[in-house]
């Protein structure tokens, strides 16, 4: 696609969505700012784990850490909340960057196991910190009844999310952290400041978190340790990640939507085995598109190679297209 | 940084004068001394050639000198500055690149944006935008003759390709000082000699190189000095004519047969710049082919037709090998003779002709019931399990048989052929050199008791003298009843140790001739062996 066409697509899908609250219920809204708000976890985390290729499994610290000092720093200060949310993002980064010096010299589930601890460990903190956080009863924000102010937040720093990592993907810092993914050790020869790089992407992934564990506190109105340090978190954003297509700008959102909205549709429709239905759509999403929507876009947008062995070659296209991709996840 | 103020406002160094020094550097992985004290001058302008056994050391300085290990102990001076406890990607932006010998490419990335990466980090990446530094990869994809690859993904190269993709990430760096860890491995002698051109291009363009290579044609003919390295130690130092004659390289590095083409080679004239002959070795000629016209064939492919994705490699492929024989198939690079190989032991399915066995059509069997027949492959690129040990890597090759009293003995029967893999036996495969992970998979492939080898690069990465013994041990197991397919981009050596070859070109094959006939074909000599 030319860039002004791309261009002129996104404005459209852009002012669409800052129509949208005038014509959805309140319900609808609230399932989109969802989605807004997992897109922000996503995106987070597909700079540290899709293109810098760090599975880090303790995402869902750093949401708990927006959530949490969104919420004191209202709660105690009156800070407006922009503040607080900047706040919570900062904090969060810092902490990322000093556990990140420490757990990013670890490589592969090392490094999962890793950061999924230092997220228990935070959780514990949560709980056992009476004088500041409550406790396991948890902290109350101000009420805030407006549902689409959540929603044009949450858009907002998507759309700071999508140019970012438009930006940095073709910046030299994108291209450090794929050289990063695909060898360490070319990397360092090729003149890679890896440790720096590799903290540079975590404590981004931690801002992102970060604010979509803000919005999603104050949006609850209340902030407890097991509603907010929940694995399932980490979970959703790394699914969206894959759903959408890992180290790509536009897979976390695609993927977001769409694990969110057939999360609600099977819901709605099969309440009963809805964790049965979902897990088999997220396998067939692992089996047969492990490179995520985002590659089976490109490929069909690819120009078509021709075909040799005649006409009939083509209706296999879609079908040949499907093997690939299944086949290319196996040989990683 | 200083590093940067180092490299950029540094004094220029003078032709001659030393630009790398290492000082006592001595290496040790665990209770194996890798490096036992290497005092060694790098002068700047030169090209210095780098012999030694596998296993020898040379990566190992390389690595230490790159700073990807720390040398045990000693110091390493670069332009006079102590770089020893610098990290590595600080050694790179000063000016110091290198290959890696088991190629390191980005696989999911465009060739040209691996290249791009070295251009954006290394000595001139500050002055360089992102977009400034892909152009600068067009021009080094352009020198190194692989722009047409430009587009395609990393993962797609064939082997001789990722060596060029090596070489050209690192000129991208804008060096000073080059390492080359056996960038012409698994070329043939065609190519050999235009990367030895590219090579002294480079050298005239200012950039002092170390250039690690077993290929003795091209570091005869492009060194101005040679250090050889033996069990961690520098043994022998000097003008490349001088060192092929010492008796210590030649007993620990060349093997006798390789020293007298060596040094035949040497006797041409002065080394560089020069169009150099390799002598053909009458000592050696063809074995006799068995006298067995009459039973059918081991293997026997006919019409053969395979390929990846959309892209067709074989073109309708007849061959035979028959019992007891040693078959070599030759032809350049990207002709098809891995893909045949591979088709053979089903890792690709075959479109179309078949493929029969013993009497058997194995044209749709699985992989494992190929390898159950009695067909086994030693893969270009050795395949190891890199976290398993030597002795493991080569106990997965019986993972079909049920014998455990002939396994036993056929270990020791490998680590007798192969007595590098008992010392080195409990170490993991990831650790070791390439020839010594050359040897292993060797190793491994015999452990499965095959009817027929097939091997794909026997020689790749190997020290001549390594060659030699294995070539060697191939007779001897065919004699002892092992049929062998073999894929060797020395032409000259494969057809030496042959009954009858093939010649593969695009797809096709386009003659078969007992060996000794393609060995004087003068075609095959132009084409192949560059006479």
């Amino acid at each position: 696609m030319p860039k002004t066409a791309r261009l002129i697509l996104f404005a459209a899908a852009l002012v669409a969505l800052l129509f949208l609250p005038r014509f959805v219920s309140s319900y609808k809204l609230l399932t989109y700012t969802t989605v807004l708000s997992l897109t922000l976890m996503a995106q987070g985390w597909n700079f540290i784990g899709g293109y810098t290729g760090y599975a880090a499994f303790g995402n869902v610290a750093f949401f708990g850490i927006g959530a949490y000092t969104t919420g004191l720093l209202m709660l105690k200060w009156n800070a407006p909340f922009f503040a607080a949310l900047a706040a919570g993002a900062l904090l969060s980064a810092a902490v990322a960057s000093l556990v990140g010096v420490a757990v990013l010299r670890l490589k592969g589930h090392y490094f999962a196991i890793a950061t999924l601890g230092v997220a228990e460990a935070l959780r514990e903190i949560a709980s056992s910190w009476d004088s500041v956080t409550e406790g396991a009863t948890g902290i109350d924000l101000p009420v805030r009844s407006d549902s689409s102010f959540f929603y044009y937040v949450a858009l907002g720093l998507v759309v700071l999310g999508l140019v970012l990592t438009a930006l940095i993907e073709r910046s030299k810092l994108g291209y450090g952290w794929v050289a990063i993914r695909e060898d360490q050790d070319a990397a360092r020869m090729l003149g890679i400041n890896t440790t720096l790089f590799k903290v540079i992407a975590f404590a981004l992934s931690a801002v992102f978190a970060a604010f979509a564990g803000g919005i999603v506190a104050y949006q609850n109105i209340h902030v407890a340790p097991n509603d907010f340090f929940k694995i399932e978190y980490t979970l959703q954003m790394i699914i969206a990640c894959v759903i959408g297509g890992v180290g790509t700008v536009w897979g976390p959102l695609l993927g977001a939507a769409v694990y969110q909205l057939l999360s609600t549709y099977v819901w709605a429709h099969f309440l009963e085995l809805h964790p049965t239905v979902l897990g088999a759509i997220i396998i067939f999403f692992v089996v047969f598109l492990p490179r995520g929507l985002m590659n089976l876009f490109r490929r069909l947008a690819a120009p078509r190679p021709v075909a040799t062995v005649g006409a009939p070659r083509k209706r296999r296209f879609l079908r040949d297209l499907l093997l690939a991709n299944v086949r290319a996840s196996r040989l990683e | 940084m200083t590093a940067v103020a180092l490299s950029s406002g540094a004094r220029p160094i003078a032709p001659g004068e030393p630009l790398l020094e290492t000082r006592g550097v001595a290496k040790r992985f665990g209770g194996l001394a890798a490096l036992q004290g290497i005092d060694l001058t790098i002068r700047k302008g030169e090209i210095l050639g780098v012999l030694g056994p596998n296993g020898a050391g040379k990566t190992t300085l390389v690595n230490c000198i790159s700073g990807l290990d720390k040398p045990t102990s000693g110091t390493i001076l670069f332009r006079g500055e102590d770089i020893t406890p610098l990290p590595s990607y600080r050694i790179g932006r000063l000016g110091i690149a290198r290959t890696f010998q088991v190629v390191k490419p980005l696989k999911q990335l465009t060739v040209l944006e691996n290249v791009a990466i070295g251009a954006m980090f290394g000595a001139g990446g500050r002055q360089r935008t992102a977009e400034q530094a892909r152009r600068r990869a067009q021009e080094v994809l352009e020198r190194v003759g692989l722009i047409v690859r430009a587009a395609d993904g990393a993962s797609e190269l064939t082997i001789p390709d990722l060596k060029r993709l090596e070489l050209a990430k690192a000129l991208a760096m804008d060096p000073e000082l080059l390492f080359l860890d056996e960038v012409m491995a698994g070329l043939n002698p065609t190519e050999v000699e235009l990367a030895m051109e590219l090579i002294r291009g480079i050298n005239r363009d200012g950039v002092t190189l170390f250039v690690i290579e077993h290929v003795m044609k091209a570091i005869m003919g492009i060194s101005d000095r040679v250090v050889v390295f033996h069990f961690g130690k520098k043994i022998a130092e000097g003008a490349p004519r001088d060192v092929v004659e010492m008796p210590e390289v030649i007993e620990a590095y060349l093997g006798e047969r390789f020293a007298r083409r060596a040094k035949a080679v040497g006797e041409l004239g002065p080394a560089r710049g020069e169009f150099l002959r390799p002598p053909t070795l009458t000592a050696v000629s063809p074995p006799e082919a068995p006298a067995q016209e009459k039973k059918p064939p081991l293997l026997q492919v006919e019409n053969l037709v395979s390929g990846y994705g959309e892209v067709q490699i074989l073109w309708g492929v007849s061959l035979e090998v028959r019992e007891a024989e040693v078959v070599a198939l030759i032809g350049a690079n990207g002709a098809g003779k891995t893909t045949l190989l591979n088709t053979v032991s089903q890792l690709i399915r075959p479109r179309g002709g078949t493929i029969r066995f013993a009497g058997v059509d194995i044209t749709r069997a699985r992989p494992d019931e190929v390898v159950r027949a009695g067909i086994i492959q030693v893969p270009q690129g050795r395949r190891l399990f890199p976290g398993l040990s030597i002795r493991e890597n080569l106990l997965q090759g019986v993972y079909l048989r049920r014998d455990a009293q002939k396994i036993a003995e056929d270990l020791d029967w490998v680590y007798g052929l192969l007595p590098r893999l008992k010392e080195r036996a409990n170490q993991l495969a990831g650790r070791l050199s390439g020839g010594e992970q050359q040897m292993c998979a060797i190793g491994r492939g015999l452990m499965g008791r095959p009817r027929l080898l097939l091997i794909d690069e026997l020689s790749l990465g190997l020290a001549p003298v390594v060659v030699d013994n294995l070539l060697e041990l191939i007779s001897r197991i065919n004699r002892e009843g092992t049929t062998v397919l073999l894929v060797e981009q020395d032409v000259q050596v494969a057809l030496e140790h042959a009954h009858r070859g093939y010649v593969l070109e695009t797809g096709r094959i386009v003659q078969s001739s007992p060996a000794g006939e393609l060995l004087e074909d003068p075609r095959i000599r132009q084409a192949y062996l560059g006479l």
